[in-house]
């Protein structure tokens, strides 16, 4: 039996740029995989939570999180989502360009399930990303996809 | 930079997937030291140093081989995740279990990834090598982050 069912990304990005390199990484994939954008944390919330126009959003397989965001930033959005019951286990990559040691710490602290820092120039970036669809699509049992072994 | 090798804790009940993590590490080509503790009470005494762990090193990266069918669960798991001090170490859980409470389980408690074990050796060899190269060359560790 075979899923035709698309993976499910939320991308939660404030910038155009980076949204269009995700995407175009992203479109090459050997994989069905539909992308959903939030361009802040207080988007990305109401989507998760299906409120007023997102009612009909469909639960994310994987977010892809930035952290540096107007109106609600990343770390709010990573600290609402891993205290949250019915979203927390879905897993948060940190996709961003800040390399600080107190982001990496306090990301994990929060729950964040792993962190990668974007490179510059779009051949690096769509290495990575193709790297996190690899990782997360192929190699790990996703909880929101399950098929019961059993 | 960083040039310290990476530190990984595999957590086994009982002798199984030692010598197949060791050979995919060393098939990375990456500076390694990997550590071996029984599943149960002596992980969490490694990573708080108390006997007969006083010089154990912190990992930067903990391996957790879950076997349900053995009845071995989460405990492990769940008391990194509960502690303020351990919980930012990435842990990836290696398991038997497709089934989905599982799965769930292992998230919720705040599991980083969950991976199944494939019965084919090669196959599984082949898994842990990826997982390795996307933890120790992809992503930041928070205990590398200097």
């Amino acid at each position: 039996m075979t899923t035709v069912e698309p993976l499910q990304i939320l991308l939660v990005e404030d910038d155009p740029g980076d949204v269009e390199l995700t995407r175009e990484s992203l479109s090459d994939s050997k994989l069905a995989i539909n992308i959903s954008v939030a361009g802040d944390g207080v988007e990305a919330m109401a989507f998760l939570r299906k409120e007023g126009e997102y009612s009909t959003a469909v639960t994310p397989d994987l977010i892809l999180l930035d952290l540096n965001m107007p109106r609600k930033d990343g770390r709010e959005v990573l600290a609402e989502i891993k205290a949250d019951d019915s979203l927390k286990m879905i897993p948060v990559v940190i996709l961003t360009t800040s390399s600080a040691e107190t982001d990496i710490v306090k990301s994990y602290d929060l729950g964040a399930n792993c962190y990668v820092t974007k490179p510059v120039g779009f051949d690096q970036f769509a290495k990575v990303v193709d790297a996190i669809e690899d990782f997360w699509f192929t190699v790990v049992k996703l909880p929101t996809k399950g098929q019961d072994g059993t | 930079m960083s040039i310290r090798p990476f530190q990984i804790l595999l957590v086994e009940d009982g002798p199984g997937d030692f010598e197949l993590v060791k050979t995919a590490l060393e098939n990375s080509g990456l500076k390694f030291s990997l550590d071996l503790v029984q599943e149960g009470t002596d992980v969490v005494a490694f990573l708080n140093r108390h006997e007969p762990y006083i010089d154990a090193k912190r990992p930067d990266l903990i391996l957790i081989d879950l076997q349900f069918r053995n009845g071995v669960g989460d405990q492990t798991l769940k008391e990194i995740k509960s502690s303020h001090s351990l919980k930012i170490i990435p842990v990836i859980i290696i398991s038997d279990s497709t089934r989905v409470e599982d799965v769930m389980i292992s998230y919720n408690l705040g599991a980083n990834c969950y991976i199944i074990r494939p019965v084919d050796q090669a196959e599984f060899l082949k898994l842990i090598e990826i997982t390795m190269k996307f933890w120790l060359t992809m992503v930041k560790l928070p205990t590398r982050a200097r």
